[in-house]
């Protein structure tokens, strides 16, 4: 069986060779790897790496897993999965590019109407999440086309809370960052 | 008991240790919190917004009316330092555990907290004793006290309304904006000036005062670690502390407390400066988040005496007879990334599991399951840890965090084992400018990166095997004969 994962940055090929019921063998870059397992819960992992035991917290959240070791979490994905369903787009970065915020939020101001013209950077809409406000800005200049939400309404990153028709005709779907 | 989360929680395990019956509150967001299960009552107070739910002075009074409610607790943020609210207790008949609202409403301007306590003889930071509008007279005062000066909202807190300023040219600027924030957090514009210190260290005593005069502090504790304003990790004793300066401290905190007519429990906050003079800081009239480690060293239920005072009895110990051992940190947990700044994660608990062991306790407000509102402050809960002497408290935390397991947000977790473990922290140089100094653009080193792949590729693999399994099977709880495995390790 062979995986390839990505966490962070790097993407690493994992050869896997069952040795047991509760042993695998991984090999990557010239590394080998002895595992020993054993399944505790749902969430929870005790492996015997090259003889050295830790426990392994996980849980799955969309297209990536969380792993917990010794405090730190890992964010791992299926390399393959995530490359099918983000071909064609611009993959998770596309995400940031558009007016919409970062993490889970409630709108409070919203700075812009229907028609006006906004410079690139300018501000348009304030988010609180947690009691931390945080002002999401113009990607390009142009002329707002549509304000989606209203303000109270919860907002999850990649919903798009305002259409900008740039001025040289695309629509939006370029770089917005919080500031 | 007008609060959420882990603070409620706290207050009522005391109240049960009484006897007392406690009613919750919640909003539309907190149906299933974890403070609605543990109550006598719960009462709905409306939509998620804290206007329309935790800051409604109205619906909070009206629930405590119809519940038969006899005292409300406010916990910390919140109704905790509002003297409406107060006052509206003390109106309606109700005890309110806290000081006397016209106590909150003076101590909660810092100009006149500053005019308080600079009558009583205790050191505070130069600078301006009202506030201030004219622009002209501002930089003229900012003149007289010497750049860098830090302006200030006269009814701040968290940091809002705070401007450092290092030079004439900015100043105007710096007031206009300063001005303006506050204005929009605490309806309220109104900024004074004070000396801006340099990396001082952030210390504060708990005091506990009774109807009957009797002031007493509790000792001190560091709290110089913070990110954003806000307080991240504490301890006590503060590794700065000497016997001579701590009886100073504790004495002005006393003289503070006594010149305000304080009664019930509070805290007053110091900045030592680089030489270790102190000056006096604010006055936070509530039950403070980082309240436990004091519970620590002393051994005391600073919630006990709360309501013990709200009740009119003395307190039942003197300076003489409060002692202290041993030592304490408190690590909070938000629901934060620190790998992003330490941008707020707010989302569901898939799963979590809490250190135990001696000397450690876990003031926790979620479970796993849980969604974690978006409404709210981000604190999920507060580890803290108790050994005999600083360093062993340091281990323990260590430990106790590499074990403390949430899945579902991120958390400090990680960051806040790599601060323990410095020698920075283990030399007690902590500083209010700590994490920037030590800890700018930190990541955690993730040497486990193979174990957290080979982890990922047997839970693909045991999730493919359980496939053939009913529904319901996935994930659930497996039978030792599944899962003991390598017998004989």
């Amino acid at each position: 069986m062979q995986y390839r994962l990505k966490t962070g940055e790097n993407v690493i090929s994992f050869q896997v060779e069952k040795k047991g019921d509760y042993a695998v063998t991984l090999s990557h870059d010239n590394c080998l790897v002895d595992v020993e397992y054993a399944v505790i819960s749902g969430h929870c992992l005790h492996l015997v790496i090259n003889g050295t035991p830790l426990n392994a917290y996980l849980a799955r959240d969309g297209d990536a897993t969380t792993v917990i070791i010794r405090g730190i979490p890992y964010s791992i994905q299926d390399a393959d999965i995530h490359n099918t369903r983000t071909r064609g787009k611009k993959g998770l970065q596309a995400i940031p590019q558009d007016v919409t915020p970062p993490m889970p939020a409630v709108v409070v101001r919203i700075l812009v109407t229907v028609g006006d013209n906004v410079k690139h950077g300018q501000s348009v809409i304030v988010v609180e999440s947690m009691k931390m406000e945080t002002t999401l800005t113009a990607p390009s200049g142009g002329s707002v086309r549509a304000v989606n939400v209203a303000v109270g309404d919860k907002v999850m990153p990649g919903q798009i809370l305002v259409d900008i028709d740039r001025d040289d005709g695309v629509s939006t779907k370029e770089e917005s960052q919080p500031v | 008991m007008a609060n959420r989360g882990e603070i409620a929680l706290r207050v009522m395990s005391t109240c049960r240790e009484m006897g007392i019956a406690t009613v919750a509150v919640y909003s539309e967001a907190d149906r299933k919190a974890a403070h609605v299960l543990k109550a006598d009552q719960a009462v709905f107070l409306g939509d998620p917004e804290p206007a329309e739910s935790y800051l409604n002075i109205d619906k909070v009074i009206s629930a405590a009316k119809q519940t038969g409610a006899e005292a409300i607790h406010p916990g910390y943020g919140f109704l905790a330092e509002n003297p409406l609210f107060a006052e509206r207790c003390e109106q309606e008949g109700l005890a309110f555990i806290g000081p006397p609202s016209d106590v909150i409403r003076k101590l909660g301007d810092k100009t006149v907290a500053r005019r308080t306590v600079a009558g009583s003889g205790v050191p505070v930071i130069p600078g301006m004793n009202r506030p201030e509008s004219d622009p002209g007279i501002l930089a003229q005062e900012a003149a007289n006290i010497g750049y860098p000066v830090l302006i200030k909202a006269a009814a701040g807190g968290g940091g809002k309304g705070m401007r450092i300023v290092t030079s004439p040219k900015d100043f105007d600027e710096a007031c206009v904006s300063a001005s303006s924030e506050a204005q929009r957090a605490f309806s309220d514009g109104a900024i004074y000036l004070e000396k801006y210190l340099a990396r001082p260290r952030h210390v504060e005593f708990q005091i506990v005062a009774d109807i009957h005069g009797h002031v007493v502090h509790l000792f001190e504790r560091e709290c110089s670690i913070q990110r954003r304003h806000q307080k991240i990790i504490e301890e006590t004793p503060s590794p700065i502390m000497t016997p001579e300066l701590r009886e100073r401290m504790g004495s002005a905190a006393v003289a503070v407390a006594k010149a305000s007519g304080y009664v019930n429990a509070g805290t007053v906050e110091f900045l030592v400066d680089q030489e270790g003079k102190f000056y006096f800081l604010e006055v936070n009239t509530r039950l403070q988040v980082e309240h436990p480690i004091t519970e620590m060293i002393t051994g005391l239920d600073i919630v006990r005496i709360q309501l013990e005072v709200a009740s009119g009895n003395p307190l039942p110990f003197t300076q003489e007879n409060v002692r202290s051992r041993g030592h304490a940190i408190e690590c909070r947990i938000y629901a934060e990334d620190p790998e992003k700044g330490f941008y707020p994660s707010p989302g569901k608990i898939i799963y979590m599991q809490a250190p135990t062991g001696p000397g450690i306790r876990n003031d926790c407000g979620i479970y796993s399951g849980f969604q974690v509102p978006v409404e709210y402050d981000p604190i999920l809960s507060k580890l803290i840890a108790y050994a005999e002497d600083r360093d062993q408290a340091i281990s323990r935390m260590i430990q106790a965090l590499k074990d403390y397991v949430i899945l579902g947000v991120r958390t400090p977790v990680p960051f806040l084992i790599d601060v323990l473990k410095s020698e920075a922290f283990a030399r007690g140089d902590t500083f209010t400018d700590f994490i920037d100094t030590h800890f700018a653009g930190w990541k955690p080193s993730r040497r486990d990166a193979d174990a957290a792949c080979a982890a990922f590729i047997i839970d693909e693999m045991s999730r493919v095997r359980k496939a053939g399994a009913p529904a319901g099977q996935v994930g659930a709880d497996p039978t030792p004969w599944q899962t003991l495995g390598p017998w004989g390790r």
